[in-house]
């Protein structure tokens, strides 16, 4: 499945929210939405989901209209909040059956996916008995419950301590793995680097940035490289000299401390493998080798930074 | 329709599993099943009193003519209720004594013929009957003084019968409805409509703000269309209401035919009853119509208030609007008055209703402000619809009315 956003462009008033965007999404492989605050994320998120139309340009799943292609929405809202005062599981079947799941396949969705998140004790109790983090939790089942095909999640992590947000990596790796088409919108690069194979960068309702997150990576200039030696058995000076004794000196412009080893910038990108085994013959006890790509914070920054 | 049915049943459920709405329920019953009680309860415990268990016991009343005007016999021919005996002397401290240790009901005093004294401990629910003392005493004196007093100016005792013996008059109302009925009726009903619409409205109003506030309209609004999620919150208030106002229905009915007996004193209130069955339909009829119109109205002003507090100044052009819409609806109003406000469609619930009730309408003009109403209904539902969409996805400020048609301008149907 391919759900596909082409040249979308909206408006509320005289603010032009978006301005002639395109993104694509494809199931087994999940999009980083990624923006600055309003940027326009929620309401690219809105427009996909048909909760209001766009100026002009369409949404389509394969080809298709999404209220066609009867594909269901999961969505878990930047903003929280479901019910305070009504019971976990009679809001979670609720929210089931207007996704269109009879009242039982619903309760028992809802049972299983509260059972799923580690809280069926609380099944018959009021949402705001919930610590912030289990609501959110709550959230994310009543997000998934109904098995949907698109998934769209919005800053999922936020709050969520270690132990809860290893258990929503293997939600969502699961959802990856499923098949599912998963848009990931978060501004905590790391999680973002970790689950989403491609990203689109939205600012100011511009599209400034997209595609496969290696290739983005990889289309940086390449001639940084990390060096890490076991121990300080290593400075600038012994590097300089095994590299001059293999001969390759003249390709290093530069060498710097860099995290807990160093940066050795090479005149071409093309010779590290070069340096590699000058290295690698040599007496140093190499733990680390690496090409030195960018962050995602670092492009993103890049990108989305430039304007305040 | 599905999805409509789903916001339905979960609204109307909610309602009824409310703590407050079960609570006002209950206590409002109880009110109801206790007022028609309440001649029942006190004739039980009047038995008590007497240890005759219903049967009144004679009622002893002392008449002491210190005047010496009035024959012992002018009593004679009073209800055997009460048991008059004449003492030579009484004072008025023994008369209370005597009263205070339950050893007579009453006690008269006559100092002179045109003046008399009538001890009695408490006048009781039976002023207004005629078995009442205090109006029995005074026609046996007056009356026999009257007599007494032409006969001495020369009349015969006949002649001063025949002065005396009142004349017969009969009064019939010839409406559908007596006035105090209607008035009773109109009153009692159209403040039940009044409060019934009201509360149900800001409810649907508070519900819609709390779903934006608590952010619960975020998975709401991807989960349904708005349209369905307005409606069925409106229609599942609608039906707990109207639960609410059957609840109160079948209560009273049961109260008043378990209580049938002792409420045989209060003949006007068994035929403003028996007479209202017509009144009761209409106002079901105008509920609904009072209810949509509003609660569309509350439920689009509901969600343009980011927060449950806004909703009181959101909301307050729509209170006031039905408040005015109640006053001129109150029978005391002129007809005329009534009469055009019963086709303002924003008034035709309360003030055709109250028309009703007063026999001041013909079924054609009771049809043609139905149909005028469901008409606006429908374009009010269709407004709140759209304001609704709207509403829900704007957080803040809540708009001004200049804003808002701007916006619902603007706005794209999808």
């Amino acid at each position: 499945m391919k759900l596909e956003l082409q040249n979308i462009t909206k408006s509320f008033g005289e603010k032009e929210v978006l301005k002639n965007i395109s993104l694509s999404a494809e199931s087994g492989c999940a999009l980083g939405l990624l923006g600055r605050n309003g940027a326009g994320k929620t309401t690219t998120i809105r427009i996909a989901m048909g909760v209001f139309p766009a100026d002009s340009g369409s949404v389509s799943l394969d080809g298709r209209r999404v209220s066609d292609s009867g594909a269901a929405f999961g969505y878990l809202p930047e903003e929280r909040g479901l019910y305070p005062k009504k019971s976990i599981l009679s809001q979670l079947s609720y929210l089931g059956q207007l996704r269109g799941m009879r009242s039982a396949d619903a309760r028992q969705a809802a049972i299983r996916w509260v059972e799923r998140v580690g809280l069926s004790e609380y099944l018959n109790k009021p949402l705001s008995t919930l610590s912030k983090g289990n609501q959110q939790k709550i959230q994310l089942a009543s997000t998934l419950l109904h098995n949907p095909d698109i998934v769209i999640l919005d800053e999922p992590f936020s709050g969520l301590d270690p132990v809860n947000a290893q258990l929503l990596k293997e939600i969502v790796s699961d959802l990856v793995k499923n098949q599912k088409i998963v848009i990931f919108s978060s501004h905590q690069m790391g999680y973002v680097e970790e689950f989403c194979e491609n990203i689109a960068i939205l600012n100011q309702g511009n599209i400034v940035l997209s595609g496969n997150l290696r290739e983005i990576k990889h289309s940086y200039p390449r001639n940084r490289i990390y060096l890490e030696t076991d121990g300080s058995s290593a400075n600038p000076e012994t590097i300089r000299q095994v590299l001059d004794q293999a001969g390759v000196l003249g390709l290093v412009v530069q060498i710097l401390p860099f995290r807990s080893g160093y940066a050795l910038t090479l005149s071409d990108a093309q010779q590290s493998r070069l340096i590699l085994k000058a290295l690698a013959d040599s007496v140093l006890p190499i733990e680390k080798f690496e090409v030195i790509e960018p962050t995602l914070e670092q492009i993103f920054v890049e990108k989305a930074g430039e304007t305040i | 329709m599905k999805q409509f049915l789903t916001v339905l049943r979960y609204e109307y459920a909610g309602y009824l599993k409310n703590k407050v709405f079960i609570i006002v329920t209950v206590l409002f019953s109880v009110l109801i099943l206790g007022g028609l009680s309440l001649p029942s309860i006190m004739g039980l415990f009047s038995g008590l009193d007497t240890g005759t268990s219903g049967e009144e016991k004679t009622r002893k009343v002392l008449v002491y003519d210190q005047s010496g005007f009035y024959d012992s016999r002018i009593f004679d021919g009073l209800p055997s209720l009460y048991q008059f005996t004449a003492v030579p002397s009484l004072t008025e401290e023994e008369a209370r004594a005597q009263i205070q240790s339950d050893e007579i009901y009453a006690a008269v005093i006559i100092d002179q013929p045109q003046h008399y004294t009538l001890y009695v401990d408490q006048l009781s629910m039976d002023a207004a009957s005629e078995n009442y003392i205090g109006n029995l005493v005074f026609q046996a004196i007056d009356t026999e003084y009257k007599l007494q007093k032409m006969q001495d100016g020369g009349l015969s005792a006949e002649q001063a019968e025949a002065v005396l013996t009142p004349v017969e008059s009969n009064t019939v109302e010839t409406s559908e409805t007596s006035f105090l009925s209607g008035y009773m009726l109109s009153t009692f009903m159209t403040l039940i409509l009044y409060m019934t619409i009201l509360m149900y409205g800001q409810l649907v109003a508070t519900s819609v703000a709390g779903e934006k506030s608590s952010r619960a309209m975020e998975m709401l609004i991807t989960s349904a269309k708005t349209n369905n999620l307005l409606f069925g919150k409106v229609l599942g208030a609608c039906m707990a209401g109207f639960t609410q106002l059957a609840i109160f229905f079948v209560v009273a009915v049961a109260g008043f035919l378990l209580n049938r007996s002792a409420l045989s004193g209060y003949e006007e209130l068994f035929s403003i009853l028996a007479s209202s069955g017509g009144q009761v339909g209409y106002m079901f009829l105008f509920y609904f119509l009072g209810f949509f119109m509003y609660a569309f109205l509350f439920g689009a002003l509901g969600s343009l208030a980011g927060r449950t507090e806004d909703i009181n100044t959101t909301s307050m052009p729509i209170t006031l609007l039905f408040v005015v819409g109640f006053l001129v609806s109150m029978p005391t109003t002129s007809e005329s008055v009534m009469q055009i406000a019963s086709f303002i469609p924003f008034f035709t619930p309360m003030a055709m209703f109250s028309r009703i009730c007063m026999g001041y309408t013909t079924l054609p003009e009771i049809w043609i402000s139905v149909v005028l109403t469901t008409a606006v209904i429908f374009l009010i539902g269709w407004l709140s619809a759209k304001i609704y969409r709207l509403g829900v996805l704007m957080y803040g400020k809540p708009p001004k009315l200049g804003e808002l048609v701007k916006m619902l301008r603007e706005q794209k149907k999808y």
